[in-house]
């Protein structure tokens, strides 16, 4: 109520906190040039690459009268999705968490899920934007039929987006990252629960079996 | 018990800045606190009364369960047993509370690489009702200059008092400070340990880890100090170096030759040795004395002579180098629990 009636002497951003962290998540990912080139143009491109085939843009009877160009366009709109959910979007959020942002998060009013919702959003409306490039390019460079279906063609994309993401997020979560759990004692650093104790363990585990495999080699050759 | 009645009054919450009368209240209230890793006992039965409006120091080596400590009070983790309760919120459950009420400067924690100072700053501001106005903060804290410039580009110290800046942009009633001016160049710590005094003079209870000698005795108005996972000692950095077997160290030159062996057998002298041609003897408050009359005994005449209060160093090295004596961890403060 203060902050409201109080004349607003410099620039700061008021209302709700995840808005706030919407703000500034989005300003943060217009920086990420190499994300939004492969999510946004390199879909775009790969289609004009190969629409430059004179060959691909023929219809063929094979294809039930489509061009090879007409398939590759909902294959660029997938591939745009699998850039953002599978590369750009684990990357940005394994760096925070690595970074320690999601825990210094965790000591604000802020719930760090708010940050994990928010890039979701922003990589899915970064596709949704590819998407439309890549229709509107299709249907007015290389003559491709829109949907016919809209929302039947919508639905599979929510299906789809939600899958891309889904599988995205998974990747996040099982993907090891040095230092985590925060160690509290260097010593720590070969746990069982850090991913190079996980990998040395199985480093181990094969050594073992490597040695158990040449055991019984030596085994029988001694009951001989 | 986290029923309503232990929840802070109203009136508590919307009293900013904290009134004098506050300060004979507990702010952070430890009970036998333990957290283990595993099969390592990070913190092991820890208790301590934080008061409010003061400045407690937390001191000991790497590894000792310092930061595991704050961060059970902070309500990053989870306590294996004990309890814990600040401003009489319980940080595990009283979640939301807390993070209104506490402010945190982690260790090793970074922000975004790509978030400039200003928009960290915008950023941290729109979690809080009642931020304070952040250009100010920027400007006690020498960021003004570094407002464009992007996280990852700013050096180690330079990051550093932006997180402190972020710890106290929420009005915070309690603050906590992991390793505060690690990385600070001398002058830079000076203004933080200024910044941190005046933050105090509002009311706000500081809970300062550190491992820098000078930092605890300057700044704190007491000191825990933990090894093990065990609270060690809590005392006033004076009373911590009373407290220590050197709380004296006599020096002096001597043209002939000093038995090191009789000066070591003076009651309360704890160490003697020759270093860069003096004698050192490290003792007790009455060690110099004794010593005196002992050379006298020995017909030296020690020249220019020179008696010192011990350090903080010496002392916390004498008591984490003992083992754990009985203190009582509770401030010289009422006890009643805030209401």
């Amino acid at each position: 109520m203060t902050a409201q009636t109080m004349p607003t002497l410099y620039p700061t951003r008021r209302g709700s906190p995840t808005i706030a962290v919407l703000h500034a998540e989005s300003r943060l990912f217009g920086r990420e040039l190499g994300s939004l080139f492969y999510i946004l143009l390199f879909p775009v491109v790969l289609l004009s690459i190969l629409g430059a085939i004179p060959s691909f843009r023929e219809d063929s009877a094979d294809l039930g009268g489509m061009s090879v160009v007409d398939l590759y366009v909902p294959v660029t709109v997938l591939l745009s999705m699998i850039m953002a959910a599978l590369m750009a979007m684990p990357s940005i959020v394994l760096a925070y968490r690595e970074a320690g942002v999601l825990r210094r998060l965790r000591t604000t009013p802020v719930r760090p899920a708010s940050i994990l919702v928010v890039q979701v959003l922003l990589h899915a409306a970064t596709v949704a934007g590819s998407s439309i490039l890549l229709l509107t390019v299709g249907r007015l460079v290389f003559g491709t039929p829109l949907p016919q279906s809209w929302p039947g063609y919508i639905g599979a994309y929510v299906l789809a987006l939600v899958a891309s993401f889904s599988l995205g997020a998974a990747i996040t979560a099982i993907s090891p990252m040095p230092g985590w759990p925060p160690s509290w004692d260097p010593s720590r650093s070969s746990d069982r629960c850090s991913p190079q104790g996980c990998t040395s363990r199985c480093r181990r585990w094969k050594d073992c079996s490597a040695e158990s495999s040449s055991s019984p080699r030596s085994v029988p050759h001694r009951r001989r | 018990m986290a029923d309503a009645g232990q929840r802070l009054s109203p009136d508590v919450l919307s009293d900013r800045p904290l009134n004098a009368g506050s300060m004979n209240q507990i702010a952070v209230d430890i009970e036998h606190l333990s957290k283990s890793y595993g099969d390592v006992l990070a913190v092991d039965d820890v208790s301590l009364s934080i008061g409010r409006g003061e400045i407690f120091g937390i001191l000991g080596p790497n590894g000792a369960g310092k930061t595991t400590t704050v961060e059970l009070i902070a309500g990053l983790r989870v306590p294996d047993g004990g309890s814990v309760r600040v401003l009489g919120l319980d940080p595990i459950s009283d979640r939301g509370e807390i993070t209104r009420l506490v402010g945190i400067q982690l260790q090793e924690s970074r922000l975004q690489p790509k978030i400039t100072a200003r928009e960290a700053l915008q950023l941290w501001s729109a979690f809080y009702d009642d931020p304070e106005p952040w250009p100010q903060l920027a400007e006690r804290l020498g960021l003004t200059g570094l407002l464009d410039q992007q996280f990852r580009t700013l050096s180690g110290g330079q990051q550093q008092r932006l997180s402190i800046a972020l710890a106290l942009i929420g009005r915070p009633q309690v603050a906590i400070l992991d390793e505060l001016t690690t990385g600070l160049d001398p002058r830079a710590r000076r203004e933080v340990w200024q910044l941190v005094r005046d933050v105090r003079e509002r009311g706000v209870t500081i809970l300062l880890v550190t491992h820098a000698m000078e930092e605890a005795q300057g700044l704190c108005d007491r000191i825990g100090i933990i090894n093990d996972g065990r609270v060690r000692a809590v005392d006033t950095p004076d009373g911590l170096i009373g407290r220590a077997a050197a709380a004296t160290v006599t020096s002096f030159m001597a043209e002939s030759a000093v038995d090191l062996e009789a000066l070591r057998t003076i009651p309360g002298v704890a160490a003697a040795r020759r270093e860069s041609g003096r004698i050192v003897v490290e003792g007790d408050d009455e060690a110099p004395f004794l010593v005196l009359s002992c050379l006298e005994s020995q017909r030296i005449v020690p020249r220019r002579l020179r008696v010192q209060d011990g350090s903080l160093d010496t002392a916390y090295l004498d008591l984490i180098s003992t083992p754990p004596v009985l203190t009582d961890p509770t401030p010289n403060l009422t006890q009643e629990p805030a209401r």
